[in-house]
């Protein structure tokens, strides 16, 4: 009985609503006593090798390992050299020439010249060269310069320290898109030396260098003496996959992390008050959209795709999904950048839905699935809430849809190569050009059925296709922002997808942590990291 | 009740039983609740309303609040009796159908049929139980209906043994030996004449079995090997809701408890039936 009496007051304490937080609460730790920094994400990297891997979660270590020839600035899209340090191109632009940085080491002592670049962009771009091994594939060169054709020609050292790109055509984001992590410059010598394995031995110039990958347990880097740009003041650094947000979050406040991201939009508001912790936020150059397969016989015709853009209630999503700091998105753009187009919001009308599903032979709904990816993403916090939440919405209007989680690993993969009839998709853009989103996400180029495009709603249209091809061999932004526009119309008129949002950049620091900011691209620079000690 | 059968005598002492009663009474008010859900249920299990989500209990006619999609709480674990139940009888049939025959074959035929079938079943009791079911899921595919074929699997070797020791010890008395000497074919004395005699200890295990299907079931869909959304498993809202657990503890205290009290029932029933079925415990 007593034991029952207790049950019951447990019950009812549990059940009684608490006044909410709205105090500061915690104390303000002091730095840890070591140069050591924890990172927790939300997933482990998936390779090593900067032109192997196309996801965040990777680059954002490759960024720290590897330079690239020309780099953004710590918290904004401008351009600054780094392994090049002057650039210029000839006057028809079909030619870029690069002055590099002289007397750079990578991490295993082979000097960095511009043999080192030139063998480091022609693995990706020649497919007999002796540098590419066995299961080497490379996402971003295709997603960036195409294959066959390539944008880039050709490239030679022109001395030691001067490299030439030959271009076949005009490509006007050229530089921004070498600023790209993907585009980092691995020593030739440890590419020669690990072959096929070269993933799992990064040998780079960057500020940090490579100590041990365990993984889905931990990777370390520690810092290198002899940074061209100034040795980092961190000694080392630990990466730790923690999938879950809560444990992130837990292990943060409890300091056993000094910097998390992936923060759940759920706990900002309470994070923020504790003094133990500092709460990182701004907009992403981010979007997250739904991706129907256009050639699924469904999502082939435009009636369906018009009836799913109305049936789906965004503002509600960004409300309540994305506490308010979300904005809703009409197009793969996110605001920040240039080359908008004017677009009227699809409106929410699951009436409206009903009878579009009607007239394209669907009275009663259809069935199909939706996929989802096993790890929060910045775009999605929550992939499966989200999931749960278009599944009621499309169930409105008499779409069935079953849910199913896809492993990140290979999710991407999968869905580009069409396996899917929906899925969840995102992109956190690498430049701050157009080219870089709505090329990547909606040309015909990317749509790859056999190993995988980037164009993960295999969305082809000549009309698109020519307005994006025309406007990345164009110089003047006034142009190509005209013509970025107009496609941006037509993709809205043909709904091959439906933007969802543009979900805010959230990151949590030790408040002891200096020189840490959220970058647009969702990278993460730990070059200029240091504790605040008295 | 009256009569001195075994059945009556076994529902007699089961009817003195307090526990036993208890287990009765929560068996069947999960079975009510399942049979009644759409009547019972106050709202849609799977209807959002992203207004008014994690409201606390009794708000707005929610009695036991809603979940971090506005979802009603009470309606969602009124339904979740129905996929709990169903995932026990299913998983259980599946342990049954497949543990019974096995057992009592190797019971029966002995030498070395009886060695290959309880070396097998031995290989199935060296896993923990939760990671079998994990590995069966994982190659099947994440679904619920592999999530009972996965705990039906991983209760087999359970009743394989009992059925083989009670075939073992029937087998040698006097009227089996008096059927083989008529001429009864090995399968006619098997089902007939042995297996009946058999039924007690495996009522009592079906029981229990039920109660840690339940279980497990709801682990592996708290791992999100389970339910998919949006059924409205026990243990997916559990694995759903947890990290809401200092905004909104009724969505965690809320399933914790309903599994609880399901698997409570089907233990504190097969108790009170292992009780009232042993010949050895007087009636009161």
């Amino acid at each position: 009985m007593r034991i029952g009496l207790l049950a019951l007051s447990l019950l009812l304490w549990g059940c009684t609503p608490r006044t909410p937080v709205s105090e500061p609460f915690g104390t303000v730790p002091s730095a840890p006593p070591e140069d050591v920094l924890v990172v927790g994400k939300p997933d482990d990297a998936s390779g090593l090798d900067p032109a192997l891997i196309s996801d965040g979660e990777s680059s954002q270590v490759c960024r720290n390992l590897f330079d690239t020839l020309v780099r953004h600035s710590a918290n904004s899209m401008k351009l600054e050299p780094a392994l090049a340090v002057s650039w210029k191109h000839s006057p028809d632009g079909l030619i870029w020439t690069f002055n590099l940085r002289k007397g750079v080491k990578f991490h295993d002592g082979t000097p960095f010249n511009a043999q080192a670049v030139v063998d480091n962009y022609s693995r990706q771009l020649q497919p007999t060269h002796p540098l590419r091994f066995p299961g080497n594939r490379f996402p971003y060169w295709a997603d960036i310069w195409g294959t066959n054709p390539c944008l880039i020609d050709s490239l030679e050292a022109q001395d030691d320290y001067t490299v030439n790109f030959h271009m076949s055509e005009v490509v006007a984001p050229f530089v921004e898109n070498m600023a790209m992590p993907f585009f980092g410059i691995v020593s030739p010598t440890a590419l020669k030396k690990y072959g096929s394995d070269g993933f799992k031995h990064p040998v780079g110039t960057g500020a940090y260098r490579f100590v041990e990958w365990l993984p889905r347990e931990r990777i370390v880097l520690e810092a290198n003496p002899d940074y061209w740009d100034g040795p980092p003041a961190m000694k080392k650094v630990v990466f730790l996959p923690i999938k879950d947000a809560t444990s992130r979050q837990l292990q943060l406040e409890a300091g056993k992390v000094h910097l998390i991201t992936g923060v759940s939009l759920e706990k900002v508001e309470k994070l923020s008050l504790n003094r133990a912790v500092s709460v990182l936020s701004q907009p992403g150059m981010n979007v997250g959209y739904l991706a129907m397969n256009n050639e699924d016989p469904h999502f082939r015709q435009p009636l369906v795709r018009q009836a799913i853009c109305q049936a789906i209630e965004r503002q509600e999503i960004a409300r309540a999904l994305y506490r308010g700091l979300a904005v809703v998105a009409e197009s793969h753009l996110p605001p920040m950048i240039w080359g908008q187009a004017d677009l009227r919001a699809y409106e929410y009308n699951p009436d409206k839905a009903r009878q579009l599903l009607a007239r394209a032979g669907y009275p009663n709904g259809f069935k199909t699935e939706i996929w989802y990816m096993s790890a929060a993403r910045t775009y999605y916090p929550d992939p499966k809430i989200m999931g749960e939440v278009l599944q009621a919405m499309l169930g409105e209007v008499g779409i069935e849809v079953d849910l199913k989680a896809v492993d990140w690993g290979s999710y991407l993969e999968r869905v580009g190569k069409g396996e899917h009839q929906m899925a969840l998709g995102g992109w956190v853009g690498d430049t701050g050009d157009p080219d870089n989103y709505l090329y990547v996400m909606l040309d015909d180029n990317n749509v790859n059925r056999r190993r995988g495009g980037s164009n993960l709603c295999l969305f082809k249209d000549a009309e698109v296709h020519k307005r994006l091809l025309k406007a990345r061999q164009m110089v003047i932004q006034e142009d190509r922002a005209r013509l970025y526009a107009e496609a941006q119309v037509l993709v809205h008129e043909k709904c091959p997808s439906l933007p969802l949002v543009h979900a805010p950049q959230v990151g949590a620091t030790h408040p002891q942590l200096e020189g840490y900011k959220l970058h647009p691209t969702g990278t993460m620079i730990l070059q200029y990291v240091r504790w605040k000690r008295p | 009740m009256t009569g001195n059968s075994p059945a009556a005598v076994a529902l007699r002492k089961l009817a003195h039983s307090r526990s036993a009663l208890i287990g009765v009474g929560l068996c069947a008010a999960f079975a009510m609740m399942a049979l009644l859900a759409p009547w019972l249920a106050p709202y849609s299990y799977k209807k959002l309303d992203l207004a008014h989500r994690l409201m606390a209990p009794g708000q707005m006619g929610h009695w036991l609040g809603t979940d971090n999609l506005g979802r009603d709480l009470l309606s969602r674990l009124i339904y979740g009796s129905r996929v709990s139940l169903a995932v026990g009888i299913f998983s259980v049939s599946i342990s049954l159908i497949v543990g019974v025959p096995l057992g009592a074959l190797a019971g029966y035929a002995g030498r070395w049929i009886d060695s290959v079938i309880m070396r097998a079943m031995d290989l199935l009791l060296a896993f923990p139980s939760i990671l079998l079911a994990i590995t069966i899921v994982t190659v099947l595919g994440n679904d619920l209906k592999n999530a009972m074929i996965a705990v039906g699997v991983v209760g087999i070797p359970v009743f394989a043994r009992i059925t083989r020791a009670s075939v073992i010890s029937v087998k040698e008395l006097e009227y089996v030996q008096a059927a083989r000497t008529i001429g009864c074919s090995p399968a006619r004395i098997l089902t007939v004449h042995i297996l009946p005699n058999c039924a007690n200890p495996l009522i009592v295990q079906a029981t229990l079995s039920l109660g840690t299907s339940v279980l497990d079931a709801a682990g592996l869909s708290f791992l999100g090997l389970g339910a998919r959304p949006p059924t409205p498993e026990w243990g997916t809202m559990l694995g759903d809701t947890y990290r809401y657990y200092d905004q909104a503890p009724w969505l965690v205290i809320g399933p914790g408890l309903a599994i609880l009290a399901m698997v409570l029932g089907f233990n504190l029933l097969g108790d009170g039936l292992r009780d009232a079925l042993d010949p050895k415990t007087k009636e009161e």
